[in-house]
């Protein structure tokens, strides 16, 4: 081994193939988004204690963190000692008292909705023990042990080797450094409303004591002729230092670096208490909560006026129509061999379905609303006439119900997914079926009663933050005009027959926005809702009814489910496998691999709806007829279910999202008429795998969803069942089964997967 | 004393906040060697640290020894040798590829058995061919529900947190009744 490795390339390429891990971005912009929302608030009621400046401290407290844990800088800590120390003295000195002055305690509660607030976090904010333990923990004779002591020990030899060569072990680490220091820093910033045990002035020695032991901390690096962490001194140094020199220069970084931040505190802490005093307040006041403050999304400059406008929805749907025909295109005439490089191997594969999820649990049902297919129904309503009513014996979802075991069925048994041509003939039958229905029918037949893709959006929306509801029910229920529903001369009404007071979350609402643009009284939004509160109770709905009351409803929800697995267990190395044995000599693995799914996607919701319905109602001695009890349950797996779409599609997106670089670009010269092979990057179009951290973010979504869904059913059993006892046999005998499908979903996780829409 | 919103809203930080490093995985690989071999200088990264045998890779750079420049294209091979262990044959050679955009050569290597293994590394670019190797300590494999322990216990701190909620609930408002 070379001691004198020249630093520059190497630590080129530690930078540049760092690979970032996701969840870190995630979680301190969910952070953000929950203070910024609480910060508005507050900034509006209390400007003179929520300043800019508040938010400025925050914002830059989380990007220290991510700046010390996920950058570059996280790379060299297993290479420099002087690069772990500066990611420690960002977790330590840097981040804590930037956080501590932006008050978070009270803006990310605020920024929480206020039902969460209340009924989540209302007993625990209640709890006296745990009142007690914060007082506790945060009391200046715990807190600054505790900081010095985490620091002396977690960098002992033998424990900062353990860190080192192990990861869970350098998470908990990170972990004690972060937690130590919130609290150490805590008495000194005194974070708006608290108030501080000790008096102000004791925090002047607190902060010295704190100065000294680290000036003995950083000199024992400094000053030492050994090296204390044998691991630096077994790789190769970067940039020429040996590993004794790294650590005196990391001794000193502190040294400086931790006295630049303590120093000043003091400092601060001095001119604070030499100035004019101020009258302590007798009490601290607590800002008022806003009475009823509702995120109207078509409120939002320049957004909201876009969304309204009908001009940007046809802008949306054209330009989705055009990425359709170019598929369906290059689905007939361009290569079939590798789905990879054709456009309708991969665009709809890997980037719509990935896109859709995402769009379903950013804000609803947003391919609705872009859908290409409905694009041409004013011009197929004039060809055709559309005098026909809908048959009544149609008016339900069942038809949409077999449409989507017939999808899911064909999709594995045929391979459409691997198929451009076969893709190609899909959407070709979509704008075929969407033109005829729409143009023969009344309103928008095709969305509500046949499009499988529409029954995924209406079901998955459920869970969706955004809905579109009435602002006002009082100026509903003085509205003679119902132009939300029927239209007037100017303006279509709701072609899914919706009427905006009965209206309940997003079943049946393509956001088309038609409603919102016929309201004459303007009192139609976009608005923020609590995920899945729609699950949970069973008003009577517009057009829909009670819930409880239609199977057709909750058929589609477990098909929905089942097929979230079944989909994704298709492309485990193992499931593809038993397949793989069962190959007829006339037929394919796939045959066998879509009987199963038809079958599994018919039988299970079958014996659930009926088995589970019927064992529910005997445990759970409840008076409703097994059909009710089923479909109300139904709707709670929808939160499981979901989450295994996400982590699925997500999955496919993440991983191949580089692979539609490729087929456009093999598009542009097959147009072109050039040579492809040699000119295309095809590496591009193999799934990116390698991400550290991906299957634990899978996994850890399918957990939430888990919980999602035994939260719903524990609350709909209560709604039903009064009783504590026989409610909660019956939540759990639904929770059983919920538990069971998140254990396949984890194993189907952990194999190996066939990487659609890319060359893996 | 600090009021009881501040404590909530603390709390749900410290969640939030904590959990944040606990997702720290980003690695460029430790590395193991950065050694000049005839016309180049290798480095060799590896990942994890230390090396389990169910998920082993190694990133490697190619320099030009003149100028430091990083080589591309190379042609760029790794041959693992499991002298040390019993199990699969002695010597598999590996072709490794690179990252779209990235510097490095990356191969993942095979599940291989606990134990000492020696790498080697052939480089063969248009200015001549350079071997470099090191000897590594492969480490068991982590169990499953140990390497994902965090990712599996939502589920049950979802549902231990639910249950708490519910009792505190309870007592409140049996307390209210009082």
């Amino acid at each position: 081994m070379n001691p004198d490795a020249e630093g520059g390339g190497v630590a080129l390429a530690i930078a540049m193939d760092w690979v970032p891990d996701p969840l870190i971005p995630i979680g301190l912009l969910v952070s953000l988004a929950i203070y910024l929302r609480g910060w508005a608030s507050l900034h509006r009621q209390a400007p003179e204690h929520f300043g800019t400046g508040r938010l400025v401290a925050f914002a830059a407290g989380l990007l220290t963190i991510g700046l010390a844990i996920g950058s570059p800088l996280d790379a060299f800590a297993d290479q420099l000692l002087q690069a772990h120390m500066a990611q420690h003295w960002l977790l330590m000195m840097v981040a804590p008292p930037l956080l501590w002055l932006g008050s978070p305690q009270i803006a990310m509660l605020r920024g929480l909705p206020a039902s969460w607030r209340r009924i989540g976090l209302g007993p625990f904010l209640a709890w006296p023990a745990l009142q007690r333990l914060q007082r506790f923990v945060t009391h200046p004779l715990f807190a600054w042990p505790a900081f010095v002591g985490s620091t002396w020990i977690w960098h002992t030899p033998k424990l900062y080797e353990l860190a080192l060569s192990s990861r869970g072990w350098h998470q908990t680490e990170h972990v004690f450094f972060l937690g130590t220091a919130l609290l150490f820093w805590w008495p000194v910033i005194q974070p708006w409303p608290s108030r501080s045990a000790w008096p102000r002035w004791a925090m002047i020695p607190y902060l010295l004591l704190a100065a000294v032991q680290n000036t003995f901390f950083a000199a024992l690096f400094t000053f030492s002729d050994q090296v204390f962490y044998p691991r630096y001194n077994a790789v190769p140094s970067l940039f020429g230092n040996t590993a004794l020199a790294d650590q005196s220069a990391a001794g000193a970084f502190l040294w400086v670096a931790s006295g630049l931040v303590l120093l000043p505190t003091v400092a601060l802490l001095v001119v604070g208490l030499l100035g004019p005093a101020t009258a302590p307040p007798t009490r601290t006041r607590r800002p008022r909560l806003p009475t009823h403050t509702t995120f109207d999304a078509l409120r939002i400059p320049l957004l909201g006026k876009l969304l309204r406008s009908g001009a940007f929805r046809r802008t949306l749907q054209l330009a989705c129509f055009g990425v359709a025909l170019a598929v369906i295109l290059d689905g007939f005439v361009g290569p079939q061999a590798s789905a990879a490089s054709n456009l309708a191997g991969v665009l709809p594969w890997t980037w719509w379905r990935g896109l859709v999820v995402l769009g379903l649990f950013a804000a609803g049902s947003l391919f609705c609303m872009a859908c290409p297919f409905t694009l041409s129904r004013g011009i197929a309503k004039r060809l055709l006439g559309a005098q026909r009513s809908w048959p009544a014996a149609l008016r339900n979802k069942w038809l949409a119900a077999g449409l989507l075991v017939a999808f899911f069925a064909a999709v594995e048994g045929l391979g459409v997914w691997s198929s451009p041509a076969a893709t190609a003939w899909l959407l070709v039958a979509y704008f075929v079926f969407a033109f005829v229905l729409d143009g023969l029918f009344e309103g928008a037949v095709f969305c509500k009663y046949v499009c499988p893709a529409g029954q995924f959006q209406f079901t998955q929306a459920a869970l969706s933050p955004l809905e579109v509801q009435a602002l006002d029910d009082g100026t509903c229920r003085d509205c003679r005009t119902t132009d939300c529903l029927r239209g007037n001369e100017s303006r279509p009404g709701c072609a899914t027959d919706l009427l905006m007071p009965a209206k309940r979350g997003n079943w049946d609402c393509t956001l088309c926005l038609d409603c919102v643009r016929a309201c004459p009284h303007d009192n139609i939004g976009l608005i923020a809702v609590t995920p899945g509160r729609d699950l949970l109770g069973d008003p009577p709905r517009s057009s829909l009814g009670r819930l409880s009351t239609r199977l057709d409803v909750a058929a589609i929800t477990w098909i929905l489910f089942v097929a979230a697995f079944a989909n994704a267990a298709a492309m485990a190395a193992p499931v593809a496998g038993f397949f793989q044995g069962f190959v007829q000599p006339s037929g394919s693995p796939g045959t066998s691999a879509g009987i199963a799914t038809a079958a599994a996607l018919v039988g299970i919701p079958l014996l659930g709806l009926v088995g589970l319905g019927r064992a529910s109602r005997f445990l759970g001695k409840i008076r409703a007829p097994w059909s009710e009890i089923a479909a109300r349950h139904s709707l709670a797996l929808l939160p499981l279910g979901f989450s295994m779409w996400l982590a699925h599609y997500g999955l496919h997106l993440y991983t191949g999202w580089r692979s539609a670089g490729t087929a456009i670009e093999r598009v542009a010269l097959d147009l072109r008429s050039e040579t492809v092979a040699p000119s295309i990057d095809w590496s591009m179009a193999m799934a990116q795998g390698g991400t550290p951290g991906l299957l634990s973010l899978e996994i850890g979504i399918l957990g939430l969803g888990l919980v999602g869904s035994l939260y719903a059913h524990w609350r709909i059993a209560h709604s039903l069942q009064p009783l504590a006892g026989p409610a909660a046999r019956s939540a759990i005998l639904w929770g059983t089964f919920c538990l069971a499908f998140y254990c396949f979903g984890v194993w189907v996780l952990a194999q190996p997967m066939m990487m659609r829409g890319t060359l893996l | 004393m600090i009021s009881r919103p501040a404590f909530g809203g603390a709390f749900a930080l410290f969640a939030a906040l904590l959990l944040l490093p606990s997702a720290s995985a980003a690695d460029a690989g430790l590395l193991r060697l950065s050694e000049q071999s005839g016309p180049y200088r290798i480095s060799v990264f590896s990942d994890p640290t230390p090396l389990r045998s169910d998920t082993a890779s190694l990133d490697i750079l190619v320099s030009r020894r003149s100028d430091g420049r990083p080589l591309r294209p190379a042609e760029v091979w790794v041959m693992i040798d499991f002298a040390g262990a019993a199990g699969p044959a002695p010597t598999q050679r590996f072709r490794a590829t690179r990252r779209p955009g990235g510097l490095v050569y990356e191969v993942t290597l095979p599940e291989a058995p606990a134990g000492p293994v020696k790498f080697t590394i052939e480089v063969t670019g248009a200015t001549g061919t350079a071997t470099v190797g090191f000897v590594a300590e492969v480490a068991k494999a982590e169990a499953f529900w140990r390497r994902e322990a965090l990712a599996l216990s939502v589920p049950p701190v979802g549902i231990a947190l639910f249950a708490l909620h519910q009792h505190l609930a309870r007592r409140m408002g049996r307390r209210r009744q009082q």
